[in-house]
């Protein structure tokens, strides 16, 4: 499958430019997101995250700067902007509202069938991506109206899949799940990143999700990017969660306090498997 | 993506956006009576003079206001051509064959042109002043003697507040959805009409469902709210004259008389 690096440059957005709505949500934006990474992108409500990640795939056109999908700027004309929607597939924010067909099968279908495949291929696609998102052949045939919340969303998020793009952006994908829910979609992403070796852009509020999924953040604070690197660098440096507006997964925060303590705690460690591994000897050594 | 400025608030600081929304409503009534009513130039100069000075005060840029505009424009053209070649007249200014232009016909032209221009200067000038909430306690308030004849007063202002406040949300609403759609591969833009027609349903069909999904979340946090339309209701916010809303009041009278005193010119 192929690869998709996607780049930044300079980018600012105004909503509204020239009015009194006029509102700056982002601001000189430069990133780089190599292809197959797993990238977190946090930051306050209203930081820009959601602004930002549309711009991956030119559903927003940035007011000045640049988006560079595979080095190709994708507002240049149709073609490219057509190949960049196919490239990074784009979950929204509670994408179950967006569903529309009479059955499951046919609105994850919808996608391929945009790209111009058959009605056999897209089917196809369309199971494969079902199956990947842990959806149960028996629901198929259903109407989508008809499941529950959890499972609209793996079938909204399917929907996205079924375009074989080689980048997929989730903005906040487990918001409003309960915890099992949350869990078995997050599994499923990784699932998707492992397989299918895609890269993942992965928008949460959850520390904790993000310091366990996470190899690099971009944290976002009005509009600018704050910090772009590792994630484990990230949650160390206490003032930049601290201007951001964030805080520090809960293992960071345990950890902190044991070293407050005088324990020799890893400030850094973001799992409990790892800290345990950490920990683990200096408790047998008493 | 939506410029839909005609009914829309547009929110700043001024004299005009603090008057109170009965005193507004009321005189943008007036005001349309009158405009009918004006039979020579000069009632239009004073009229025109008045909406040019409350345009100027409300702070509203000239851009905006025209933006809305916009859409009525082509049938703004439509009705002044209309007028000037199918108005009959004795004095022909020009005619080859069946068209004949005459000076009764671009004088009348004049005159709707002026008048629908007016009218919608002072419509809009009211609903870009006065937020969509304050124009419909504006409306209770001069609805409520029809209540002696049942009108249910209350619960019309209720669904217009209701129908007001979501026009925004389902705009957005509509936006985020032809986002994700045009995210999984959609093309509204082109094709024939039936197949941009045929596009819309993956919109329609999310938009139904959300619209009836509010409705009846609003419905239940209403309802548990205790809410039972008019009886016994009291307002959180009450409307009153401040001394700006008299004077206001009082200048208003001014431009009815000095119109109506043009009348006689
Ligand atoms: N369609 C819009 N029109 C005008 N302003 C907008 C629009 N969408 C977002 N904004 C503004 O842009 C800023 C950034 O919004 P954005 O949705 O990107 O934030 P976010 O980080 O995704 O927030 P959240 O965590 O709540 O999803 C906010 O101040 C918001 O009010
Ligand atoms: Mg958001």
């Amino acid at each position: 499958m192929a690869v998709a690096k996607i780049e930044l440059r300079n980018v600012t957005y105004l909503y509204n430019p020239g009015t009194a709505f006029e509102k700056r949500a982002l601001d000189d934006v430069s990133l780089k997101i190599e292809s197959g990474e797993f990238i977190g992108v946090m930051g306050r409500t209203g930081s820009g995250k959601s602004t930002l990640i549309q711009h991956f795939n030119a559903l927003l056109k940035p007011t000045s700067g640049m988006v560079l999908i595979d080095g190709e700027d994708v507002n240049a004309d149709k073609k490219r902007l057509k190949r960049a929607r196919q490239k990074v597939g784009l979950v929204f924010q509670y994408p179950e509202h967006q569903l529309f067909e009479a059955t499951t099968l046919k609105d994850v279908a919808f996608g391929p069938m945009n790209m111009g495949l058959s009605v056999a291929e897209a089917n196809e696609r369309a199971e494969r991506a079902l199956e990947m998102t842990g959806v149960e052949a028996k629901y198929y045939e259903k109407s989508p109206f008809e499941l529950s919340g959890g499972q609209k969303r793996r079938v909204a998020i399917a929907g996205v899949l079924a375009m074989t793009p080689s980048a997929l952006v989730l903005d906040e994908p487990t918001a409003g799940l309960d915890p099992r829910g949350r869990d078995s979609i997050l599994e499923n992403i990784c699932r998707m990143h492992r397989e299918m070796n895609i890269t993942i852009v992965f928008v949460s509020h959850s520390m904790n999700e993000i310091a366990r999924l996470c190899q690099r953040v971009v944290v976002m604070d009005g509009g600018r990017e704050l910090f772009l690197g590792n994630t484990r660098e990230a949650f160390a440096k206490s003032e930049i969660l601290e201007r951001a507006g964030l805080s520090a997964p809960q293992m960071s925060q345990v950890m902190r306090k044991l070293k407050e303590k005088g324990m020799d705690a890893p400030i850094d460690a973001l799992t409990s498997e790892e800290s345990a591994l950490a920990l683990a000897p200096m408790l047998k050594k008493r | 993506m939506f410029n839909v400025s005609i009914g829309q608030y547009y929110p700043v600081d001024s004299i005009i956006h603090s008057l109170d929304p009965r005193l507004k409503l009321i005189s943008a009534f007036c005001f349309f009576i009158l405009l009918f009513a004006i039979p020579n130039f000069w009632g239009y100069a004073v009229a025109a003079a008045f909406i040019t000075a409350l345009v100027i005060m409300s702070r509203v840029p000239l851009s905006f206001i025209f933006r809305g505009l916009r859409g009525i424009f082509a049938i703004l053209v439509f009705t002044v051509i209309f007028t000037i070649f199918f108005t009959p007249g004795e004095t022909a200014l020009l005619s080859a064959g069946i068209i004949k232009i005459t000076a009764e016909g671009l004088y009348m032209a004049a005159r709707i042109l002026t008048r629908l221009t007016l009218l919608m200067l002072i419509s809009s000038e009211l609903t870009l002043t006065t937020s969509p909430i304050q124009l419909t306690d504006a409306i209770e308030f001069w609805l409520k003697p029809l209540k002696k004849i049942r009108v249910p007063a209350h619960e019309i202002a209720m669904m217009m507040t209701i129908a007001l406040r979501f026009i925004p949300v389902l705009l957005e609403e509509t936006e985020k959805i032809i986002k994700a759609q045009k995210a999984r591969g959609a093309d509204l833009d082109t094709g024939g009409l039936i197949k941009k027609a045929k596009g819309l349903t993956p919109i329609l069909v999310p938009l139904f469902v959300s619209a009836f999904r509010r409705a009846d979340d609003l419905a239940l946090a209403m309802e548990s709210r205790c809410y039972r339309g008019d009886v016994g209701r009291t307002r959180m916010k009450t409307l009153a004259f401040s001394k700006t809303d008299y004077i206001a009041a009082a200048v208003l009278a001014g431009f009815v008389i000095l119109t109506a005193a043009t009348f006689a010119v």
